[in-house]
């Protein structure tokens, strides 16, 4: 289950502070649903479901995005590793 | 005297080690006896020092790069245009001034005025075109070549003595002692702010500068030279102090003169041990060290504004000799509120 | 209730320390028709890739460069160039509206009178001209630019030999302040071989000396090496005159202009940097009309340039093939048309635009052709839209010399289309197959069968 990390903090417009790192991110509209979705636990076939009646797209079209998305958060080290915390 | 109230918008908010020249200027604006100004900055990255200088700085914008072309730089100053107002533009970086003359024309028909040379001047100012320019003005150049290669460089190697300096088309001057040198600064300076390079013969002596206005009809507005006192390791001046210099006085007014330039301007000169004056190269804007000149008694940043609103600007003729500048560096606590808005809306 | 459109989850760095390359981060316009006609529907039709060109274009372009040129010169002429671009149907554009025809081999000299162009109205240019061509030019009557010596005597000895008296100009080379100087071709004028080739000219009394010609470069951004260059070829007619009392029909001042495509390594776009018609034609015309040459005998200007007149008038269309990210994070889209296609990726920084809207958020993004190569890379890095396996993208302002240099290699040249005045499609090349090649092949008998 994917955890964002305790010391990433999220403002309501979208940026994104790690204090642990010192590195700050902005995110679009859409990231920053999905990312609160996933802070408040929700899984990949909840945030499917939820966004896929908000939004036009098909499944398979927020399948490739999502998990592309959810890669760039792992590459910018924002999730806590197995075993952490 | 009341004071005309105008809006100015400037880039150069990069206040840093090596600083641009938007900061001084704007000091030298806000103390104008002529202008109550409202300043806009115009900047390109999210921790230039001046977008964070509210007591300056009333608003600044984020602007795309002058290298993304004219169309979206216009795209962006309509928009500042609308919410501002803008009566004067004052590109402080040389890489804005090509695009900032394209769009003169247009600038002008959208009420904002500029005072920049004219593309000719600029062009033949150009750090490749140096020994011609000192031909056609008989003013004294170092020996120069622009190459696209490293290549090229090994084929007229011979031509010069070591050291030598390597220069980019805008910014960055190196000295280098060996051919190995010249290669890794030739890459360097390449990646960064693209060819030609122009490799200079290496003048001994100590370096001169005038900052400098010329009214566009030959007339020079305001002329003071300095020397740098102590220079840092980016080759920057650290300190600087007037000096009451005829010769350079000369070669100023020539130069304005024959060239009839237009606007600020920074001559950076080499005096030889023989007395000689060497022209390394002509910066079409003011530096950033223009402050020493308004301390010195002349306000250029004031004069540039009132020439751009076509207001007449009576020359100054005297200026402090022995005035010193020391630049010092600052740390300025500012709140993340200020970073995210600025980095995530481009306003702040 | 309806859905709202949907956009790509994004998170990207805040750049807090060196400055980008990129600053503010700026939407990338879509493109998705092409004088008004859909790019989708002409993929459907016509296959991916496809090169497209729009007539349209290349005559309003034509006429803009001749504007410049006539209104400020009393006789003017252009030949279209055909190296640039030899699609038959291109090159009738051309001479449609006028232009004659430059070549610089026998395959294109034998495609012009194919096309149609009398043979007097051919100029037959380059250093590879053998004596068959030679022959052929002089029978035909065709304007031989001549670029050395061993050309020079060929021609005399030719002349006897047909008893003909060819019309000839030579190729002159000359420092113009810029760099590097072209010359390999040609005559210098700076160390007096020009002359001496027009002094051989005249004294051998068999050649009929008609013009001079310089060619000083490729994509150039100054427009004052042209009136250096005019300058001296103008210096030399004038000499040809005082000497000689030869008045020479035309001064050629060859191409070279260069067209809004972004240089790599160049700091500004080639839309701001390129000048124009009016920037190179005032720079020489005003050179020819202010020289020792008399008004009533200035010759005719001709231009060959071809870069400018069709660069903008070709496009790229094509398909994804797939994304993926590389091994530090960037992201790299793989596109249907490669480095075969688009030789001039190598040395410009392409203008790529997705043909529907995707998305407003734009990331550093490398672009690789199809082919297994490593150079196979159309941009190395710029500021794209994530593109999803089958969108469709376009690349503009690939009309010049793409369709000439380009290569077959593990698969076909793609079909070109010619969209018409009113926006009709009309294939001018077809698609290569399997035939196209096989047909040039022969196999000998001992290697035709194999057991496996």
């Amino acid at each position: 289950m994917l955890k964002l990390k305790s010391n990433v903090a999220i403002s309501e417009s979208g940026f994104v502070f790690d204090a642990g790192t010192g590195d700050s991110f902005s995110l679009n509209a859409t990231g920053l649903e999905i990312v609160q979705l996933i802070q408040a636990g929700k899984d990949f076939p909840e945030i499917l479901k939820i966004l896929s009646e908000k939004y036009e797209v098909d499944p398979e079209s927020f399948e490739r995005y999502y998990y592309d998305f959810v890669a760039t958060l792992k590459q910018m080290n924002l999730f806590v590793h197995h075993g952490e915390e | 005297m009341e004071k005309n109230k105008v809006t100015v918008a400037l880039s150069g908010l990069n206040n840093i080690d090596s600083p641009g020249p938007g900061i001084p200027v704007i000091r030298g604006l806000k103390e104008s006896r002529r202008f109550d100004v409202r300043v806009v900055g115009l900047a390109y990255e999210n921790l230039e020092p001046g977008i964070y200088m509210h007591e300056l700085v009333d608003k600044t914008y984020k602007v795309p790069y002058p290298s993304d072309g004219v169309e979206p730089f216009l795209e962006r100053i309509r928009y500042i245009h609308e919410q501002e107002n803008i009566q004067v533009l004052v590109p402080n970086f040389d890489s804005e001034l090509f695009t900032v003359m394209k769009s003169e024309k247009i600038l002008q028909e959208m009420g904002i005025r500029t005072f920049l040379p004219t593309l000719q001047q600029f062009e033949e100012r150009h750090k490749s075109n140096l020994p011609e320019y000192g031909k056609k003005y008989g003013v004294k150049v170092p020996f120069s070549e622009p190459i696209l290669s490293f290549q090229e460089w090994l084929g007229i190697e011979e031509k010069f003595d070591y050291p030598v300096v390597v220069k980019g088309k805008f910014y960055d001057a190196y000295i280098a002692y060996d051919r190995e040198q010249v290669s890794i600064y030739f890459n360097k300076i390449a990646a960064k702010w693209g060819l030609p390079i122009v490799i200079q013969q290496f003048v001994k002596g100590t370096e001169v500068n005038v900052v400098a206005m010329g009214d566009g009809r030959g007339n020079t507005v305001g002329a003071v030279p300095m020397r740098k006192t102590y220079i840092t390791d980016k080759g920057k001046a650290w300190g600087g102090i007037t000096l009451q210099d005829p010769e350079m006085m000369k070669l100023t007014d020539k130069i304005i003169s024959q060239t009839r330039w237009r606007g600020g301007m920074e001559l950076e000169l080499i005096r030889t041990a023989k007395e000689e004056l060497y022209l390394i190269e002509i910066n079409p804007r003011l530096p950033a060290w223009v402050y020493l000149a308004v301390a010195a008694g002349q306000n250029l940043p004031e004069a540039l504004v009132s020439l751009a609103l076509g207001q007449e600007v009576k020359p100054f003729h005297d200026y402090a000799v022995g005035k010193l500048f020391i630049r010092y560096s600052y740390d300025m606590i500012c709140d993340l509120k200020s970073f995210e808005q600025f980095s995530t809306k481009g306003e702040l | 209730m309806s859905k709202l459109t949907f956009e790509r989850p994004i998170i990207q760095r805040i750049n807090a320390g060196l400055p980008s390359k990129y600053g503010m981060p700026r939407r990338l316009e879509p493109l998705s028709q092409i004088d008004g006609v859909s790019i989708e529907s002409l993929l459907q039709e016509f296959g991916s890739p496809l090169f497209i060109l729009s007539e349209q274009t290349i005559r309003k372009t034509y006429r803009e460069a001749y504007r410049a040129f006539s209104s400020r010169y009393p006789k003017v002429q252009f030949s279209w160039s055909y190296k640039t671009n030899y699609l038959n149907a291109v090159c009738n554009i051309f001479h449609q509206e006028g232009a004659w025809a430059e070549v610089v081999s026998g395959f294109e000299f034998q495609k012009a009178l194919a096309n149609g162009v009398p043979g007097e109205l051919i100029i037959f240019n380059g250093p590879d001209k053998s004596r068959e061509d030679l022959k052929m030019a002089i029978q035909h009557q065709s304007l031989i630019h001549i670029d050395h010596f061993d050309e020079l005597y060929d021609v005399i000895h030719l002349s006897k030999e047909m008893e003909e008296r060819p019309k000839v100009a030579i190729r002159v080379n000359l420092d113009t302040g810029i760099y590097p100087l072209w010359d390999r071709f040609g005559f210098n004028f700076e160390n007096g071989e020009a002359g001496d080739a027009l002094t051989r000219i005249m004294s051998s009394e068999r050649l009929d000396l008609v013009g001079l010609h310089t060619h000083i470069g490729t994509y150039m951004l100054s427009t004052d090496a042209y009136r250096i260059a005019a300058t001296k070829l103008a210096s030399l007619a004038v000499k040809l005159e005082r000497k000689y009392g030869h008045l020479i029909q035309y001064i050629d001042m060859g191409g070279g202009f260069a067209s809004k495509n972004t240089l790599k390594g160049a700091y500004y776009p080639g839309t701001d940097t390129a000048p124009s018609f009016d920037d190179f034609a005032e720079a020489i015309t005003s050179a020819l009309m202010s020289s020792d040459i008399k008004p009533d005998h200035l010759p005719m200007l001709i231009l060959e340039t071809g870069r400018a007149l069709i660069d903008d008038a070709g496009y790229l269309a094509g398909t994804v093939l797939a994304t993926k990210r590389l091994s530090d994070g960037r992201r790299a889209t793989i596109i249907d048309a490669g480095v075969n296609l688009l030789f001039t990726s190598f040395w410009y920084d392409h203008d790529i635009r997705p043909v529907a809207p995707v998305s407003d958020q734009s990331e550093d993004t490398t672009i690789f052709g199809p082919l297994c190569m490593n150079i196979d890379v159309i941009r190395s890095n710029m500021m794209f839209p994530l593109l999803k396996k089958g969108d469709r993208f376009v690349v503009r302002r690939v009309g010049a010399y793409n369709m000439t240099q380009w290569m077959q290699f593990i698969t076909f040249r793609p079909t070109v289309i010619l969209l018409d005045k009113e926006g009709k499609p009309h294939v001018i090349r077809k698609k290569e197959s399997l035939e196209t090649f096989n047909s040039q092949e022969l196999t000998p008998d001992h290697l035709k069968d194999f057991d496996l």
